[in-house]
């Protein structure tokens, strides 16, 4: 009779022990089905919440006072507006930032006291990302009006304001911010400029960096060096707090995913282990007649490796299922806000089914050698 | 066919060294039915497992067929052993999970038609017909052995190695084992037997005792 068919015979035979590895198997790779898709998860709800938290790097022209900028919070240098476009098709820019949003901000005059004028461009993204953009996407001729100034002025939505002689809509009254946002008019870049007579000009580029720094890496060293590459007539600033807060985040979720994967492969592989060594061990008899008959090590060692091999894609399978369904029904409700990103990954089916026979037959590779070398005489001897 | 010579095993044990083999040494020849006989402990076991290739002795020679069996590699040792030698043991050691007609099959090396129909031939012969399709733990002791014994017989080995083969077994199915395995004897095979009791002693055309791992004597069925 072939090995196979001894394998699938000696299954059937015994079923608990074969349902038990099945199950250990099914978990192992279940729990990984479902820390692999709550970390894809986690990685979106990180990098939509610390999106939220605004963009970290400002572009600023090299020549910038940096006392001015800080005092106003603003550039009072610009850069030619297509710094933006030079910047996106410079090779390798999008391995250190992304969201590259053009913006000419000035402080100005409404309603008789200070106010920020905020002109900001489309965002650009990474060739090929389907990311949405940051910040607003403001049509020309409207506004979107920071809570403060919105009083001072007694402007709702649908209100027009007059900026300067021109005259914008207002499209959207912002929530109160507690920040100078308070203050803040947006407007699209064009507008802006026209307002503030700096046709083809920006004060900065506002973007967000990629790198996924450790706490010993220099993150901003590699944005400059990048940058001086790219787009030498500018220099680049940091917004720490949100950097570290956004670095964090990843880090942390990184950390808990190598955390718990090694473990749920330890647990896994222990547990099968052991029920294959329990299958060996009450096997005993049966191997030292097959030995008397005149089985090679490659048999026998085949019966034990095989029958893991089988029990792997039993388990791979049963496992993509339970824990894709897991994913899904507990991922929506950890990570709300990003909750219909959530799917199943059909991929980490093939993946289930490459890798767990091969997982198996390794936690099996001790019994199997252990029945390899089971002497014969121990179990058919009489006297 | 076989011989051996100045055999000895020993086991470590609690309170020593314990040979289970003491300098054995003797020859089966071709067609010959030899029954070991010896008491329980007395080495019967250990004596056939080292003459089946199974059990390396601490010293000592194993010949079958004019080949040294200890001096094989442990695969060519295993391959020798599945075109040479068949087994019978007292406690069956049929394959749980398989029907009596695989596990009579389990014994052949590359089971052809010939070997099949073989197989059918020897399931009828030993009575077995109508179990043919049962598995180990629904047959009694006495079909079990017959199971065993069609396994060893099947591949139509030289030689038969058979390890008390009726110690579980009644009279009766003692009987027909011993009396399936002289007719394999009479068609020129060699048996060779080792068991507790006498039972073997008619059928057998020789008969030693081993005794403490020591042959004790040469006896004939005459005088037993």
């Amino acid at each position: 009779m072939s090995t196979l068919g001894l394998i699938f015979r000696e299954l059937r035979h015994h079923k608990a022990n074969a349902a038990l590895v099945v199950l250990a198997l099914a978990g192992t790779v279940a729990l990984l089905v479902a820390v692999r898709i709550l970390a894809t998860a986690a990685e979106r709800e990180t990098r939509r919440v610390t999106r939220d938290l605004g963009f970290n790097l400002r572009i600023l022209p090299r020549d910038v006072d940096p006392d001015q900028f800080l005092a106003d919070g603003h550039s009072d240098k610009t850069l030619p507006a297509d710094a933006v476009t030079r910047l996106a098709a410079a090779a390798g820019t999008f391995v250190s930032f992304n969201h590259l949003t053009p913006s000419l901000e000035r402080r100005i005059q409404l309603g008789g006291r200070d106010a920020i004028l905020d002109g900001l461009g489309p965002s650009v993204v990474g060739p090929g990302e389907k990311k949405q953009p940051m910040g607003f996407n403001i049509p020309s001729g409207k506004a979107y009006i920071g809570h403060a100034l919105a009083q001072r002025l007694d402007a709702r939505p649908g209100a027009t304001i007059d900026v300067k002689g021109k005259a914008l809509a207002v499209e959207r009254v912002l929530v109160e911010s507690g920040t100078d946002d308070d203050i803040r008019l947006y407007t699209s870049l064009a507008d802006a400029q026209s307002i503030l007579g700096l046709p083809g000009r920006i004060s900065e580029i506002r973007a967000i960096d990629c790198l996924c720094m450790t706490g010993e890496q220099d993150a901003l060293a590699q944005l400059r060096n990048a940058l001086e590459r790219s787009l030498p007539e500018a220099r680049v600033l940091q917004i720490r707090a949100i950097a570290d807060a956004r670095a964090r985040q990843r880090q942390t979720a990184e950390k808990y995913t190598a955390f718990a994967v090694p473990l749920v492969l330890i647990v896994g592989a222990a547990w099968v282990g052991i029920l294959a060594a329990l299958n060996v061990r009450e096997r005993r008899p049966e191997i030292g007649l097959w030995r008397a008959l005149g089985n090679g090590s490659v048999r026998i060692a085949s019966l034990v490796l095989g029958r893991a091999v089988i029990l792997g894609v039993a388990g791979a399978a049963m496992g993509y299922f339970v824990g894709t369904q897991l994913a899904l029904q507990a991922g929506p409700r950890i990570f709300p806000v990003t909750a219909a990103g959530i799917v199943a990954d059909p991929s980490l089916a093939w993946w289930a089914l490459l890798i767990a026979p091969g997982f198996a037959a390794v936690a099996s590779f001790l019994p199997a050698m252990l029945a390899v070398a089971h002497d014969p005489a121990e179990t058919l001897r009489a006297d | 066919m076989v011989s051996c010579d100045h055999l000895v095993r020993t086991f470590a044990a609690r309170a020593g060294t314990v040979a289970a083999l003491d300098d054995v040494s003797f020859r089966v020849e071709r067609g010959e039915f030899v029954a070991i006989h010896g008491a329980s402990g007395s080495g019967k076991s250990t004596l056939l497992l080292t003459l089946g290739g199974m059990l390396r002795p601490t010293s000592g020679a194993v010949s079958i067929d004019g080949r040294d069996l200890y001096s094989l590699s442990a695969g060519a040792r295993t391959r020798f052993r599945a075109s040479t030698i068949g087994f019978v043991f007292q406690l069956f050691h049929l394959v749980p999970y398989l029907d009596v007609r695989q596990n009579i099959l389990a014994g052949v090396p590359r089971p052809d038609a010939d070997a099949r129909a073989r197989v059918d031939r020897l399931i009828e012969e030993l009575g077995l017909g109508p179990r043919a399709e049962s598995l180990p733990s629904t047959l009694s002791a006495g079909e079990r052995q017959r199971v065993a014994l069609a396994r060893a017989l099947a591949k139509q080995p030289p030689l038969i190695l058979a390890d008390e083969p009726t110690g579980n077994l009644d009279p009766v199915n003692a009987g027909v084992v011993f009396r399936r395995l002289a007719d394999y004897q009479r068609a020129g095979g060699t048996v060779l037997v080792v068991t507790h009791g006498n039972d073997a002693a008619p059928y057998a055309t020789r008969t030693l005792r081993l005794d403490h791992g020591r042959l004790a004597a040469r006896l004939t069925t005459e005088v037993l």
